[in-house]
């Protein structure tokens, strides 16, 4: 590494002890690696129908890396050829995290009652929101729940009160989507009479969200 | 999705530029590029060698696909084939519509190769409209597409999803009905909201 080069990759400075602790199964990740999981999250986020599991340690991760990325840029001038590369990728990764977070949220926007159903009957290992995702969608839900009361429930006949049950929106699971298989995945269902196709890495496919919600989950596939 | 999400996605492809400046290596978090030597090779990604270009700093190589007896090629597979063939890029036309529109004088033939990679396009396109006419009618709920990019993909995307979604869902009403016309009384289980999107 020469002298004029300020920018340390997080994978060979000592820098990188302080991120390693916090992702405790995989030791060394880089900071490549943990901008390749977010874009794929990001993209993930942006098919599937329904709101996907939080990755709130790997946009941690990222974010720090962005901050320590910043802070060695401060000195810089601003029309260095190094400050306006780096510069112009920090943009680039804080649009996908900033894009990925806006479809979160108005995915809890959309399904707030149905998320927050599902959520209290998930395990804390399993919750999809992070916990400020679930306050947000608490108080989302609550908020709106009072203006409605506020403008017009209260004026309404008792019947018509009664039917919060029927106003939870929820995702259509079996809408469909794309997908690209990442490793061969054998015999996966792919119609309702239980028909079963072996998808071999990379190839692609339409095929409705529900059937393989689980691939996506254990990264055998990503939506496209 | 939209198509300059599309577009975002492409740019991370690597492309080869020679630089008019020299330079140490950049440790980018995507990874690290350079070093940049005056009249030397070197492969970027390709948002930063569209940016250099267009700053006059480099010339761009274009990439070894840009070729037009390789292409014409491609062309007659494509238009001889069954099934979609393989692109030798996984997002070429991105990758062309950007080179070409920023470092047309980069290209040798450019204007050859703009047509020549549309017609590749315009073919894939009517053999994909062509099979999903034969695959709705087939009422199918699952489909492969493999060879096809995602540029390709997001052409059909609104439409193919949404309508095999509405066939399913009156399916599923007209299985519904079925049921409840032997037992009445449940005709609202299959309340709308269940199917909100």
């Amino acid at each position: 590494m020469s002298e004029s080069d300020i920018i340390e990759p997080l994978s060979d400075s000592e820098h990188n002890g302080e991120y390693e602790d916090q992702v405790e199964e995989e030791e060394l990740i880089t900071a490549q690696k943990v901008l390749e999981i977010v874009e794929t999250a990001w993209q993930n986020e942006l098919c599937a129908p329904e709101i996907l599991q939080h990755q709130a340690d790997m946009l941690e991760l990222m974010l720090g890396q962005v901050a320590h990325m910043e802070e060695n840029m401060k000195d810089l001038d601003k029309n260095d050829f190094r400050f306006i590369v780096h510069q112009m990728e920090l943009e680039r990764i804080r649009y996908v995290i900033a894009s990925y977070l806006r479809c979160r949220l108005q995915k809890i926007e959309t399904f707030t009652r149905h998320i927050l159903n599902e959520e209290e009957s998930r395990d804390v290992s399993e919750k999809r929101l992070s916990p400020e995702e679930s306050k947000y969608a608490q108080e989302y839900a609550d908020n709106v729940e009072q203006y409605f009361q506020h403008v017009a429930l209260q004026y309404m006949p008792n019947m018509q009160r009664a039917e919060a049950e029927q106003r939870i929106v929820r995702p259509n699971l079996l809408s469909h989507v794309f997908i690209k298989a990442n490793v061969d995945v054998p015999a996966v269902v792919v119609g309702v009479d239980d028909e079963e196709v072996d998808l071999t890495a990379g190839s692609q496919h339409i095929i409705p969200y529900q059937l393989v919600s689980d691939l996506i989950h254990k990264n055998q596939a990503q939506l496209i | 999705m939209e198509p300059c999400i599309i577009e975002f996605i492409g740019e991370k492809s690597t492309i080869g530029i020679v630089p008019n400046f020299s330079f140490d290596p950049l440790h980018l978090i995507s990874g690290s590029v350079g070093p940049f030597r005056a009249g030397l090779p070197v492969h970027v990604p390709l948002w930063l060698g569209i940016h250099l270009r267009k700053q006059q700093k480099c010339r761009i190589v274009p990439p070894e696909w840009m070729d037009i007896e390789l292409l014409e090629e491609i062309k007659e597979a494509e238009k001889k084939s069954k099934f979609f063939t393989k692109m030798p890029s996984e997002h070429y036309m991105v990758e062309a519509q950007l080179i070409m529109s920023t470092a047309p004088d980069d290209v040798p033939r450019c204007e050859e190769l703009r047509t020549i990679i549309k017609d590749i396009f315009d073919t894939r396109e009517s053999k994909l409209r062509t099979s999903i006419d034969a695959f709705i009618k087939g009422e199918g709920t699952y489909a492969k597409l493999d060879n096809l990019t995602l540029l390709e993909i997001h052409t059909v995307r609104p439409i193919l999803p949404h309508s095999l979604d509405h066939i399913a869902r009156y399916q599923r009403t007209a299985m519904a009905t079925q049921r409840d016309t032997s037992s009445l009384g449940l005709s609202n289980s299959m309340n709308t909201s269940h199917f909100s999107q």
